[in-house]
């Protein structure tokens, strides 16, 4: 009975070395493999259009750090008509970390969320913040976009991107997060600034 | 006596492997705990649900009985690998929370105190942000919850 027991527990032992050492292995070619990335979606973003100019803001040493190797691009947007607004893109390919609710950023810097709001958009569905913080009040708009749709889900988020890595790309391509933030206190739901983010989205 | 040694050691050695593994995968928790302003000291919830676990260990140690629960600690490495391939926090933090739990055997009230794990990992805070106080009396309660379950089977080790 208890050589029985023992038994087992050698042969489970066993297991757990073989999937222990396999892990590691299989770690290691992932993590030398090339992986697949959406720098040139980001880079493929238009600057200006009929509706719209951009410019090109750097990024500051602590969003570089947070980023890690992930890719990002940060410009402040003019519409031809309307109030300048600030659009951010994030691809977490490279760090997948880097790519969390944006609703954790705008809190953890002091901002408190007053409302917010899901809005339907032809591409799908962004999600409409109101930001305030000492007195100054603020509007923005955050979703993940893949080729075939927009959503605002994080946990959606985490869903495809762990599947597209653990089955090697072929899961569909990584969402990437896009952030607009209000310079002032204009809102960002009109038509015509979804319009221009629909012209800005890295996947058209 | 020196085979049943030998064996001991098969089994002890790879268990504390893969919380090793589990423990390196999950590295990322302490800054989490600092940073994180949905999960920020749960760190305390935490080290106040592992007492339990350490009054069994030291038990089965004194008593001659430590066996590690191989169930667990087989899906603690399953997490562990979805965490890293996948790249996904909640399944590294999953795994370590079933890798602590796996270096001692238990039942059933130990599922129950292991589901307990809930109060510490940093998706619960995320998942409570909506709840009045950040989150706070939903931990204390799980953790309350999880003590109070993790005393029966402190109890039925007795038996």
């Amino acid at each position: 009975m208890v050589e029985g027991r023992t038994q087992v527990k050698a042969w489970q032992s066993r297991i757990l070395w073989v999937i222990s050492i396999l892990g590691i292995l299989l770690t290691l070619v992932v993590e030398f493999l090339p992986q697949k990335d959406a720098v040139e979606q980001l880079l493929s973003i238009p600057t200006a259009d009929r509706s719209f100019r951009s410019q090109e803001t750097p990024l500051t040493d602590q969003e570089r750090e947070l980023l890690g190797d992930a890719s990002a691009i940060k410009k402040v947007v003019y519409p031809h008509s309307g109030d300048p607004f600030l659009f951010s893109a994030i691809d977490g390919s490279r760090n997948r970390h880097a790519v969390h609710d944006p609703r954790y950023c705008f809190v953890g810097s002091g901002w408190k969320i007053m409302g917010e709001q899901s809005l339907e958009t032809r591409r799908g569905t962004v999600q409409s913040l109101i930001l305030e913080r000492d007195g100054e009040q603020r509007h923005a708009l955050f979703w993940f976009s893949t080729p075939d749709q927009w959503f605002v889900s994080p946990i959606s988020f985490w869903g495809k991107a762990t599947a597209r890595r653990l089955t090697f790309g072929l899961a569909g391509e990584e969402p990437i997060l896009l952030v607009v933030q209000s310079l002032g206190d204009q809102p960002l739901t009109s038509p015509a600034t979804l319009e221009i983010l629909e012209t800005l989205d890295p996947w058209k | 006596m020196n085979q049943s040694k030998r064996l001991d050691s098969q089994s002890w050695a790879p268990s504390l492997f893969v919380l090793g593994l589990c423990i390196w995968s999950a590295r990322n928790l302490s800054d989490i705990w600092q940073s994180d302003v949905y999960a920020r000291g749960s760190v305390w919830i935490f080290l106040i649900w592992l007492i339990p676990l350490i009054a069994v260990l030291t038990r089965q140690i004194r008593t001659g009985r430590w066996e590690p629960d191989f169930i667990l600690l087989i899906l603690s490495l399953l997490s562990c690998l979805i965490g890293i391939f996948g790249s996904l926090n909640i399944a590294r933090h999953v795994a370590l929370g079933l890798a602590v739990g796996g270096q001692v055997s238990g039942g059933f009230w130990k599922w129950l105190w292991l589901a307990g794990m809930l109060s510490w990992l940093p998706a619960t805070g995320w998942l409570a942000r909506e709840i009045p106080g950040n989150g706070w009396p939903l931990r204390s309660g799980l953790l309350v919850v999880s003590l109070a379950f993790s005393y029966k089977w402190w109890k039925g080790g007795l038996k």
